[in-house]
């Protein structure tokens, strides 16, 4: 046992580094300048000065991270004291070099051409290879400007003499390969922050702000992630018992010719998709040409106080998210119904299903007593395994119905490409569904111990 | 022919219903049309049907003789008599003689006047045509991924140490070369160069190192990795998967199936997979691997006519789920740029217009029958190749 949950959570940890891979890659492979949008999304319709929009830039800019490379890892040799040669496809990696050995810092100067040159390429335009002659004089003028400039160039060219001396004392330093990961990269401060810019990192929890309305993610995120999971659970709780019930009922008169047509309306309202059932209902339920049951208002959620008050919110209104549960739990309840069905009906075609009924049982009791008893453990493992396709149906649902969970976020979020909300979305979602299979696959397992298959002959 | 009427005999109802859908599908400019099919002028005969404006002939050369298309009005076109949700088979108050019975909207209009049954079958045909394209392309990566994968589980994959050497060398070499401030003709000059001095070295060590000829085993590894990739496209939902992904693409047609292949190959690779192991693992695969066999062929002959059946099936019902999410992603307002509304974009409508249950009604119900019917078609297309 000790040996399969370790070997279940090593893989577990490789998938979810893949899901926090893929997570960041998602929410850096937007269109476009994160940091151009958010200062457009935020002083659009402002009338603000062109020079104080600049620095309210390069400080969005900075705060994101976004000067730093996405991922840094240099190959070079023991005589280059940096990675400087290694820029990856950059028009730039001449003027860098040039730099690095007119200043003599090569770290320096990578760092210099990585920060300032996505911002003069936001308003200055890239510098094209015609333009290399204008991009040195830009970094001259920079050095120039620069508060250390004087102590740079004195010590830049006796700096340079001495690594020139030290190469060509040392050549054979060249031929031996060096490859180096920095932390100084996108990827790493994502992770794990950075002290500087006082960010924390997402596995300590900060997942940064909304790029639309600049709130904290998590706390924009927590109480939809919990709708969402709290409504599933209730579904599963609903629809197992009920499944059972149906399915064992089904089981006991399936020869019967209403019961094969029940299957068969089953499987047809199986295939009805959940965002038209859902709109029919809203027709029918909300209309006031119709029955006029429900209210279409939106159920609005206390989440500025807490967890208490927003359970006690959630339970005073829990009357206003009937029909969205109706629509989650129909088509889990068809699903595990059918499959409770087959699976019991198989059972009671066994031998010793038949030596019962021959021994005098009714059919009630040998379904119910002992078929059930025999599909039960994979019909718990059925119910728990269709926890992700759950989170996924509630998407559609959740925003039919504008209930306050992660699928109204997170097409709102699609709707404006605020893509830390969609990236945080996307990890959690995915998080939640590894959760569950985790539990499945466990409860497979202890079940399997709990309730051994009887031996066949 | 005589297959074929065998096989709608044993598929049943499902076959008839695609086959008629299919054929609708095929027929519609011809069915639901504004324009005339064909038109006969005193200076010659034309085909409006092809062309998607009005007819391109002058107005006051009206045609002597015209074929029109059985219901008069396409999915673009407005009714400005029954413009504002105009309910099924009501005659719009705007007319005062009564219309023909094929005049007439026989499943309403929306906000714009536009025909609802046109709307409907246009947009369930771009609809299918997409998810089967869809279905399609993910069949052929899962097939090829999952067979892939099944062949490493089984036999294991063999890498000489002296290829795996040349290749991370070449590697390492390619990135110095790739980073090098050289002109990029140098670049590939250099880097060629490289690799055929390494390709020509492994070569000679290979006739003087013994050690290079050993192999390294790495289907474990492999194969580890690939379940991990799959564990990762099974646990984040379809429905969010695609809505993630959507926003960095341009809305087309071919971003959307990109991005339907992307998520849904997972589900045919691991059928894929679980049926070639089981194939690989019996006895007459092994007897024709004594024989020596070579590997593509073995696939090719042994293992892939045998699971066919499971395959197929799965790619009837990817179709129907292609369709239920495109649909689905339609509706929440993200469908592909296309020139009439999506089944999901006219069932949307419903949400901000409760009173109008046409609108709902009969695009959903088509989404419904095409689904089912495919279901049932998969059911007993199953049944029947498990028979043979």
């Amino acid at each position: 046992m000790a040996y399969y949950l370790a070997k279940g959570l090593v893989k577990t940890l490789l998938v979810f580094s893949l899901l926090l891979f893929s997570s960041f890659v998602l929410s850096r492979m937007v269109p476009g300048n994160p940091a151009a949008r958010v200062l457009t999304s935020h002083s659009g319709s402002l009338n603000v000065h062109e020079s104080l929009k600049r620095t309210h830039y390069e400080q969005l800019y900075r705060s994101y991270g976004l000067h730093l490379p996405l991922f840094y890892i240099s190959v070079s040799s023991l005589a280059v004291p940096d990675s400087f040669e290694s820029v990856p496809g950059q028009l730039f990696s001449r003027q860098l070099v040039a730099l690095a050995q007119w200043s003599g810092q090569a770290e320096a100067s990578y760092r210099f051409c990585r920060y300032y040159l996505p911002i003069m390429s936001e308003f200055g335009g890239v510098p094209s290879v015609e333009d290399r002659v204008a991009f040195v004089q830009r970094i001259d003028a920079f050095f120039s400007g620069h508060q250390s400039s004087n102590i740079l160039r004195s010590d830049a060219k006796s700096a340079w003499t001495s690594l020139k001396k030290e190469r060509e004392n040392s050549y054979w330093k060249r031929l031996v390969p060096v490859i180096a990961v920095h932390r100084d990269n996108q990827f790493h401060r994502w992770l794990f922050g950075e002290n500087t810019a006082s960010v924390d990192g997402i596995l300590s929890g900060d997942w940064g702000v909304s790029w639309i309305s600049g709130r904290d993610v998590w706390q924009v995120l927590r109480h939809p992630l919990a709708l969402t999971t709290v409504m599933a659970v209730l579904v599963l709780a609903t629809a197992f018992p009920l499944a059972l019930l149906a399915g064992g009922w089904m089981a006991c008169h399936h020869q019967r010719t209403r019961v094969k047509w029940l299957s068969a309306l089953g499987v047809f309202l199986y295939a009805l998709p959940g965002f038209w059932m859902g709109t029919l209902l809203l027709v029918f339920f909300c209309s006031p040409a119709w029955l006029n049951w429900f209210s279409p208002s939106v159920p609005v959620l206390e989440t500025n106080s807490g967890w208490y008050f927003w359970s006690l919110s959630l339970a005073t209104q829990i009357g206003s998210f009937a029909l969205p549960f109706l629509v989650i739990l129909y088509s889990s309840l068809i699903y595990l119904t059918q499959s409770a069905y087959k699976l019991m009906a198989d059972e009671c075609k066994k031998n010793y299903a038949r030596t019962l009924l021959a021994k005098g049982l009714s059919i009630e009791q040998v379904v119910f007593r002992h078929a059930l008893r025999s599909c039960f453990p994979t019909l718990l493992v059925m119910t728990l395994g269709i926890f992700p396709l759950l989170m996924g149906g509630a998407v559609v649902i959740e925003f039919l119905f504008s209930m306050p969970g992660v699928g109204s976020l997170l097409v709102s979020a699609c709707e404006s490409r605020d893509f830390p909300m969609i990236a945080a979305l996307l990890f959690f979602v995915g998080l939640v569904s590894l959760l569950s299979f985790l539990i499945t696959a466990g409860t497979d397992r202890w079940l399997k111990h709990v309730f051994p298959q009887p031996l066949q002959p | 022919m005589k297959r074929w009427r065998l096989f709608f005999r044993k598929i049943g109802w499902p076959a008839w219903v695609l086959f008629v859908f299919a054929w609708i599908f095929v027929l519609l400019p011809f069915l639901f049309n504004r324009n005339n099919i064909v038109e006969f002028r005193e200076s010659g005969i034309s085909f409006p049907v092809f062309t998607s404006v009005s007819s391109p002939w002058p107005v006051d050369d009206d045609p002597v003789w015209a074929i029109p298309a059985l219901i008069p009005f396409s999915p673009g076109s407005m009714d400005t008599a029954a413009q504002g949700f105009l309910p099924p088979f009501v005659q719009p108050d705007k007319v005062q003689k009564p219309t023909g019975l094929l005049e007439r909207h026989w499943l309403g209009t929306d906000l714009y006047g536009r025909d609802i049954l046109a709307m409907v079958f246009y947009a369930a045909r771009s609809s299918l045509s997409l998810a089967v394209t869809a279905a399609l392309l993910s069949w052929l990566t899962g097939l090829l991924l999952g067979t892939a994968a099944a062949y490493f589980t089984c036999f294991g994959w063999q890498v000489r140490i002296r290829q795996v050497v040349v290749g991370v060398v070449s590697l390492f070499f390619l990135i110095i070369v790739s980073q090098m401030p050289l002109p990029p003709s140098e670049r590939l000059m250099l880097g060629s160069g490289i690799l055929l001095l390494l390709l020509i070295l492994s070569v000679l060590a290979s006739n003087f190192i013994s050690f290079s000829k050993r192999s390294l085993e790495i289907g474990k590894a492999t194969t580890f990795l690939y379940d991990r990739v799959v564990e990762f496209f099974a646990i984040v939902p379809r429905t969010v998967f695609v809505l993630v992904i959507l926003p960095l693409f341009k809305p087309s047609a071919c971003a959307f199936v990109l991005i339907l292949v992307l998520s849904s190959w997972v589900d045919i690779a691991r059928i894929v997979r679980t049926e070639t192991i089981r194939v690989l693992s019996s006895p007459f695969v092994e007897s024709a691997r004594m024989s020596g066999i070579a590997s593509g062929r073995m696939l090719w002959k042994h293992v892939l006519p045998n699971i066919w059946p499971a395959t197929l099936v799965h790619l009837v019902l990817s179709i129907a789920s292609n369709v239920m999410i495109e649909s689905g992603i339609e509706f929440l307002g993200f469908g592909w740029a296309k020139s009439s509304p999506g089944l999901g974009d006219m069932i949307a409508v419903g949400k901000h217009h409760v009173e109008v249950w046409w609108i709902v009604l009969f695009p959903g119900l088509l989404v419904a029958i095409l689904v089912y019917s495919l279901f049932s078609f998969s059911t007993r297309l199953q049944e029947m190749l498990y028979q043979e």
